[in-house]
């Protein structure tokens, strides 16, 4: 049977490799640019991020959250609602889930504080006449001093080894990194000549220093490449905004002028199915711009979805000035009928109650099967995947340990390349990171971490990375060096400080 | 025509590049290698940027085994763009596994294509270096920088995915 099977294969490998195309001349090779097969795609993809960051900014933060180094919570945590955010403490508001139905398990609760950052963004929100959709146009300044190039492909000029000559940005850091490189890349676009971005289905064009964003509801380009030529830019004493012509088939509804960034922090909820659904509910109280400008009401009070983005969209709850943002990883959550039953069953709790109900990560990761097992730098690394639940267990030689969530654990222990290298707490307070690097990488090296030690090994499509930081406490970025640097392979991974215990 | 009357691409043979001769030798197999695992669309953009990444290294001099270091471009190279695809259209890539469902005729390319879409990156490079290249496992190990235990695992992989489309 296997010979047989052996045959067909090498069949098959004929087959496959008959029709191959000439190869590049050396010429070819000397000549051209290399900026990647799919270059406008890739030079689309700084745009594309800081897009998504000015959506998600546009939206109040909806499904973002610090890693969590804003250090511990004051032990008399304020009520947010009295005087704005306090950098550093937590959310007041706790939620559960009431009756969860089959198959439905909480795998992690966590909250994150609150922060507060200088910066500007003017928004305005514009409405049809006939009410038909809503379009929500954000302005942030580019940063000081930049030149912006009249040429909007910036890769070829960007210095080696820069995020922009890559066109790639660290694994978990794309979005809130990439917007140098977006506003230098909008330069010279304008309403006419706006740039329409699939990623976050919005219109981009820049105004003097400042990045133009505009959303619809609707996502309909042509719709919003009408309401952008009938734009009117003012001057405000917080930078510009929009008015819009009186023949316009918009209206303005709502501005905002922001000079602080604001976030009050978030309380989460992760659910886990046993066929692997996740379900992640984050409670936020949005301070800026209302994150539901663009959403549309479902029939259940309370419930609205909203595009996040071209296939799919998500769910939020309103409860007074809370927002439970609802968001799935392999699903989509607005149209599923059970996950919508769990939003209406969130129910507000004490933090008390809240902190009583969180699980034992450790025990609940520990207790899936191992899938796959690796020795790194006197560690034992496992891979844990069982029904809704995938993670990593890290052992030092000593006995301490610790687990984390890391979605997409494959069944054979390979770790998802997509996914953020996670920062795992141990048991004695100090942590590492586990990750996964391109076959073909080699991690960053000693003197650039401080002391911190990295190490691979093969796993697969991939190669899976632990790192031992050493007198550190925060994030920090680690450099990747070897073939597959460069245009599409990230030459840089983010290493995520865990949030710290509370 | 040159001085010397040698034709005139011989003469420009003596100008080129160091790296020229050995890419200009290994240039077929990077190009079967590369249609075996991102298909002939992508083969020639997917060699020209590798390549082009590899031969502009300032220390390019320092590679001991440039085909082998070659290969491994093209191989990472082809990894992270069927990644980036992957992330982008998760969804035409579950429609399209979906679309295997009956046996594969080994000597039909589109057959063959939907099948190898079954497979990894690294499989298809592992699959093609065995099946096309006849080579063994140690050499395989050592063009693709893994592990001999690697190369056998993700074999056995690519042939579990494939027996039961290939009976």
């Amino acid at each position: 049977m296997n010979d047989l099977l052996d045959d067909r294969l090498r069949t098959m490998m004929r087959t496959a490799t008959a029709d191959a195309p000439e190869a590049p001349t050396v010429d070819d090779l000397q000549t051209i640019t290399v900026v990647g097969a799919e270059p406008r795609q890739r030079s689309m993809r700084p745009i594309a991020a800081a897009a998504a960051v000015m959506a998600v900014a546009a939206a109040g933060a909806l499904v973002w959250w610090p890693s969590g180094d804003g250090g511990p919570q004051p032990a008399d945590t304020p009520d947010s609602t009295e005087a704005g955010v306090v950098p550093g403490s937590y959310l007041d508001a706790y939620y559960l889930p009431t009756d969860l139905p089959d198959g439905w398990q909480i795998v992690e609760m966590r909250r994150s504080p609150g922060f507060r950052t200088e910066s500007s963004v003017n928004a305005v929100v514009f409405e049809r006449r006939d009410r038909s959709d809503r379009a929500l146009v954000t302005l942030s300044p580019t940063p000081t001093g930049s030149e912006l190039p009249a040429s909007t492909e910036p890769v070829d000029g960007a210095p080696e080894g820069s995020a922009l000559a890559s066109g790639s940005a660290p694994a978990t850091t794309e979005a809130p990194e990439q917007g140098k490189d977006a506003q230098e890349t909008i330069a010279g676009l304008s309403p006419a000549t706006a740039q329409w971005i699939d990623d976050a289905q919005s219109l981009v064009w820049s105004l003097g220093d400042w990045a133009v964003l505009l959303a619809t509801r609707s996502s309909d380009e042509a719709s919003a490449r009408a309401l952008a030529l009938d734009l009117l830019p003012q001057v405000t004493a917080s930078g510009p905004s929009f008015d819009v012509k009186d023949a316009s088939e918009w209206v303005e509804v709502r501005e905002y002028l922001l000079t602080q960034d604001e976030w009050a922090g978030s309380n989460t909820v992760v659910l886990a199915h046993d066929d692997g659904r996740m379900l992640t509910v984050a409670a936020s109280r949005p301070t800026g711009i209302d994150p539901l400008e663009l959403a549309s009401p479902l029939p259940e009070p309370g419930l609205f979805r909203y595009r996040t983005s071209p296939d799919d969209v998500g769910l939020v709850r309103r409860d007074g000035d809370l927002l439970l943002d609802f968001y799935g990883v392999n699903g989509p959550v607005a149209t599923d009928e059970t996950q919508r039953a769990i939003a209406i069953g969130m129910r507000r709790v004490t933090e008390a109650e809240w902190l009583e109900a969180r699980p034992d990560l450790n025990e609940v990761v520990a207790a899936a099967t191992v899938v796959g097992t690796f020795e790194l730098l006197d560690h034992t690394v496992t891979a844990h995947r069982e029904g809704g639940i995938s993670g990593v267990c890290v052992e030092r030689a000593d006995g301490v340990s610790g687990c984390a969530l890391l979605l997409g654990v494959e069944p054979d222990g390979e770790l998802p390349a997509a996914a953020p290298t996670q920062g795992i707490p141990l048991s004695d307070g100090t942590w590492v990171a586990v990750g996964s690097i391109a076959n073909g990488l080699e991690p960053c090296e000693e003197p650039l971490l401080q002391g911190a030690r990295a190490s691979v090994v093969p796993n697969g499509d991939v190669q899976t990375m632990l790192v031992v930081p050493a007198d550190l406490d925060a994030s920090f970025a680690c450099p990747l060096v070897g073939v597959g640097e460069g245009e599409v392979a990230p030459n840089e991974v983010f290493i995520a400080n865990p949030p710290p215990a509370d | 025509m040159s001085s010397t009357g040698e034709p005139a691409t011989e003469a420009r043979h003596t100008d080129e590049p160091p790296w020229a001769a050995v890419y200009r030798a290994e240039a077929p197999r990077l190009m079967r290698l590369a249609t075996a695992i991102v298909g002939r669309a992508d083969a020639y953009d997917l060699v020209a940027d590798t390549v082009g990444r590899v031969v502009r290294r300032s220390d390019l001099h320092t590679i001991d085994d440039l085909p082998a270091y070659l290969a491994r471009a093209v191989v990472n190279g082809a990894t992270d763009r069927v990644r980036s695809d992957r992330r982008r259209s998760d969804r035409e890539e579950r429609v399209g596994r979906l679309v295997v469902t009956s046996s594969v005729d080994p000597t039909n390319a589109l057959d063959v294509r939907r099948a190898l879409d079954r497979l990894s990156p690294q499989q298809r490079a592992i699959a093609y270096l065995v099946y096309w290249e006849d080579m063994t496992i140690p050499d395989v190990a050592h063009r693709l920088d893994v592990s001999e235990g690697t190369v056998r695992r993700q074999l056995a992989r690519a042939k579990d995915r494939l027996r039961e489309v290939l009976k």
